[in-house]
């Protein structure tokens, strides 16, 4: 990995870490991770896995530490999914915001709550959980998180435990901050959980969000994760590290709605048989937006499912990523792999690089991918407009359409609703509304 | 499919294995500006091309050997290499009867005998035995339609106005690593010219080996199709046995004018190394055409030899309206790895390319397809459809797809589909069910396979094609 000479990011680290009274395996696990970004150092384009998305405009930020800042509940309201609201947790500039949250008593075997509320309490051992999984030694942006995070969210489930509602975190960045929030997972055998996150920038919040998200699926656990890129996010990467058990199931919907810079990382690996993991995401880029959506699905066990589908629209200069790769480990027999993407180029300074990758150590194997990249269908957009729609209107409705392609495989009906509603007002006037 | 079957399969034996004593003129072994000039002496170049030449090397000094490759090699001593050898006996001849018998014979084992190519196929054969051209066939004909085919010397010798004007053109020296070093040490190579209008009235073709032990091969082709003309290109190898690694670093450059169509094919079976992946040569090769207005490049690769094949032969589809193709079937077995594909770079107008690219790994073969499809900002209306399919013989192999597709223009439709899989047992089952024997079942599932790539090739490579693939397959009666 190139090292960059100069780390402006580093200088965070070292006014994050100072006065901290901590638990030691927190301290110690700080000092590991700070120790591992200083050698890693920030990736440049000249790295295989940051080719297409350069770090420059990142590093070029003037960035603060994050401080607590007060957020009004109307400030928040858009972002409020109406029916997935029930428990909700609200991290503004890395902090939890009890007054925001609304964190309902829980049946029995489920906990949900800021991670920092359990650093000392939690006697199911967070000290053995909490960043075991996203590997910080290498990559550089979770060593960072973890030297850098202050808070997030801790959802767990014991066994058979089954949580309908929802459980909605929000990540609310309020000023050129540098914010590291991390949730953790754990989702036991045969458990059920959902999962919404949301990562908000208000006013000119052009900082920056480092976050990552480790989740775990034991044995015929049920996990879906829906992740939101929503207003305001000015630099953000994210990295999601996904460990699934024998016949566990996992949904991961990646929406990104408007952000500067945006790299999602989403790591699956398949170590149980039979395990399911279903990937879906949407990029809808307008300005000099750039977004960077990276996945690895690792089939190391036999008999695993894995379905990729990601779609982005890319208009003005805005420039869309696709890098998925399935690697299909040798005795992973049986396993069905699919990989899909899809790149709609609305303007000529748009941009669409996609890199699906195939890496297969096993002949026992079903595993095909597909990539698309072009424009509206010339005759589609005059039969609309034959029909009386003008050229816009058509193009937006063929637009709203190949995007609704994946609004439509949010199964949680409450997102849905709120992301057809959010998908609407992108596409003003368009639809009869 | 039965193990057994896996197994002959990927243990049948390297048919051209054989080392022929002809006396060679060698340089020491060793890279260094005076083996450079030397090498340029020998061949009695004019002073500017021993000053590209020494370009190329001190560039080369500068950069650092790729390592993002798949196929991983132990460190290459460039200093082992022997950079110059030429069979002695140089013989000026104008019939087969004046050429060294043992030579003849040689190319009789290959079971590519001038002779009856001369009579029979009208394929005009420009033999390249280790670095240096000795015998060029149908010339004379080819010349009365002011059509060049040559040796590379021979070409900077006669024609060195073409040559300067198009060397390094396409691929220049800082291309890559191994492109410069080929362009400080290449030995000779074949030269082709079409002039304007003319559709060349046969399949030109010429044939590599490697046979002194140690020496690398820097062969280096330079092929140009004037405005409107027509020209399809073979090329075959075959090596002989060796335990020590070899070098080949080739660089093939294609400059298609206006409106001018190149097909260039290739059959490719060098010594792969034993079935414990001893040995063996390294195939990198550096292949790229220029299509200008109207014009179309046209690849075509059979690649079933090699320890390791690395090569990405490439289109830049500089001109409005121009078309790229690539059609490739690559085979490894045994411990051979292959990271091959191609790179189409849509520049012009209208621009259209094709992929098409079969994997079939066996035995603990590794292969790997990465491609690349670059649609510039200007490339309105560009047009690509890309398909890779892997097919699996056995748990041991490796099959990877490693594409990159980059659109900067909104009109540009883009496709790419690959799949992986293996012979499924239903397939064999009901061939044998037909009567057939299970290795000839297995043989059929793999031609079908790779038909739209081999019926792509000239006829004459199609069968010697097919054969090859079969030959690769031999011994899977179990």
């Amino acid at each position: 990995m190139t090292i960059q000479t100069e780390n402006p990011l580093q200088s965070l680290i070292d006014a994050h870490t100072a006065g901290k009274a901590e638990p030691a395996w927190l301290s110690e696990l700080r000092a590991d991770a700070a120790d591992s970004f200083a050698a890693l150092g920030v990736p440049t384009v000249r790295h295989e896995e940051w080719r297409y998305t350069s770090l420059k405009s990142l590093l070029a930020l003037k960035l603060a530490p994050a401080a607590h800042a007060a957020v009004l509940d109307a400030d928040l309201k858009p972002y409020f999914i109406a029916g997935a609201d029930d428990i909700r947790l609200v991290f503004v500039n890395g902090h939890f915001d009890a007054a925001l949250s609304k964190l309902p008593t829980l049946p029995q075997g489920l906990l949900v709550a800021p991670l920092s509320s359990q650093f000392r309490t939690d006697d199911e051992g967070l000290p053995s959980k909490l960043a075991r999984y996203a590997d910080h030694h290498a990559q550089p942006f979770t060593a960072l998180n973890m030297a850098l995070f202050s808070d997030g969210a801790y959802i767990r489930a014991g066994r058979d435990a089954q949580l309908e509602t929802p459980v909605h975190v929000l990540y609310v960045a309020t000023a050129p901050q540098a914010t590291a929030p991390r949730t953790l997972l754990l989702a036991g055998e045969n458990a059920g959980l959902t999962l919404i996150e949301s990562f908000v920038g208000l006013g000119k919040a052009a900082g920056f969000c480092d976050a990552v998200c480790e989740i775990v699926l034991q044995q015929g656990a049920h996990v879906q994760h829906t992740r939101l890129l929503r207003d305001g996010v000015a630099h953000h990467i994210g990295w999601n590290e996904v460990r699934q058990d024998r016949d566990s199931n996992y949904t991961h919907n990646s929406i990104s709605l408007q952000a500067q810079l945006a790299r999602n990382d989403v790591n699956v690996m398949l170590t149980g048989e039979g395990a399911n993991c279903t990937l879906h995401g949407l990029v809808l880029g307008a300005g000099s937006a750039h977004v960077d959506n990276h996945i690895i699905v690792d089939h190391v066990r036999p008999r695993c499912v894995s379905k990729q589908l990601y779609r982005s629209v890319v208009d003005e200069r805005a420039r869309s990523v696709f890098s998925g790769k399935v690697i299909v480990r040798p005795g992973a027999a049986g396993t069905d792999a699919q990989q899909q993407n899809n790149n709609l180029l609305l303007s000529d300074d748009a941009r669409a690089d996609t890199k699906p990758q195939l890496e297969i150590y096993c002949d026992d194997v079903k595993c095909s991918h597909g990539a698309t990249s072009g424009q509206l269908d010339a005759a589609a957009v005059f039969f609309l407009r034959s029909r009386g729609l003008d050229v816009q209107q058509a193009r937006n409705v063929l637009t709203y359409a190949f995007a609704n392609e994946i609004i439509e495989q949010v199964t949680i009906e409450p997102v849905r609703a709120h992301l057809e509603d959010v998908m609407r007002q992108r596409f003003h006037g368009l639809l009869g509304d | 499919m039965s193990k057994e079957t896996i197994q002959s399969l990927a243990e049948a034996e390297y048919k051209h294995g054989w080392v022929s004593n002809v006396d060679a003129d060698q340089l020491p072994p060793g890279l260094s500006e005076d083996i450079v000039r030397a090498i340029s002496a020998k061949k009695n170049e004019p002073e500017w091309l021993t000053e590209w030449r020494l370009k190329a090397y001190r560039h080369w000094l500068t950069m650092t050997e790729p390592e993002w490759q798949k196929p991983k090699y132990p460190k290459i001593d460039y200093q082992g290499i022997i950079y110059y050898s030429a069979p002695k006996k140089k013989p000026t001849v104008t019939s087969l009867n004046e050429v060294d018998p043992e030579l003849l014979e040689t190319f009789e084992k290959l079971g590519i005998s001038l002779d009856e190519q001369k009579r029979l196929t009208g394929v005009a054969v420009d033999a390249v035995f280790d670095s240096v051209s000795v015998k060029t066939t149908f010339r004379e004909e080819l010349s009365k339609q002011g059509i060049i085919f040559c040796s590379f010397s021979e070409a900077v010798t006669d024609h060195p106005e073409i040559v300067r004007k198009h060397l390094g053109s396409v691929v220049p020296f800082t291309d890559n690593y191994f492109a410069a070093l080929n362009s400080a040490v290449f030995s000779d190579g074949s030269f082709c010219y079409i002039p304007p209008g003319v559709r060349c009235p046969m399949e030109l073709s010429t044939y590599f080996r490697i046979n002194s032990a140690g020496t690398g091969q820097f062969e280096r082709t330079l092929l140009i199709a004037d405005e409107g003309a027509y020209v399809s290109y073979l090329e075959g190898c075959t090596a002989p046995q060796r335990d020590e690694n070899q070098l080949h670093a080739a660089v093939v450059e294609l400059v298609a004018l206006k409106g001018a169509h190149i097909k260039y094919s290739t059959v490719q079976n060098w010594y792969p190394g034993d079935k414990d992946g001893k040995g063996g040569v390294f195939n990198f090769v550096t292949k790229r055409g220029l299509a200008h207005e109207n014009a179309k490049v046209s690849w075509t690769q059979v690649e079933t030899g090699s320890a390791i094949t690395w090569k990405y032969p490439s289109c830049i589809l500089r001109g409005d309206n121009s078309v790229g193709e690539f059609y490739s079937v690559a085979m490894t077995r045994d411990r051979q790895m292959a990271d091959t594909g191609t790179k189409m770079i849509h520049i012009g107008r209208n621009t259209r390319s094709t992929i098409i690219s079969k994997g079939i790994s066996a035995g603990h073969g590794d292969q790997t397809y990465r491609g690349q499809v670059k649609i510039l900002k200007g490339a309105t209306g560009a047009r690509n459809f890309s398909a890779c399919d892997s097919l699996l013989l056995g748990d041991k192999c490796g099959a990877h797809t490693f594409p990159y597709i980059e659109s900067q223009n909104s009109t540009a439709v883009i496709e790419h589909e690959a799949s992986t899989s293996k012979i499924s047992d239903e397939q064999v089952f009901f061939l044998r069910q037909r009567g057939l024997s299970e290795e000839d079942a297995v043989s059929m599932i793999v031609n079908g396979f790779c038909k739209d790539v081999l019926s792509e090739l000239p006829m004459e490579f199609a069968v010697e094609a097919q054969k090859l693939l079969g030959l690769k397959l031999e011994g899977a009666v179990g």
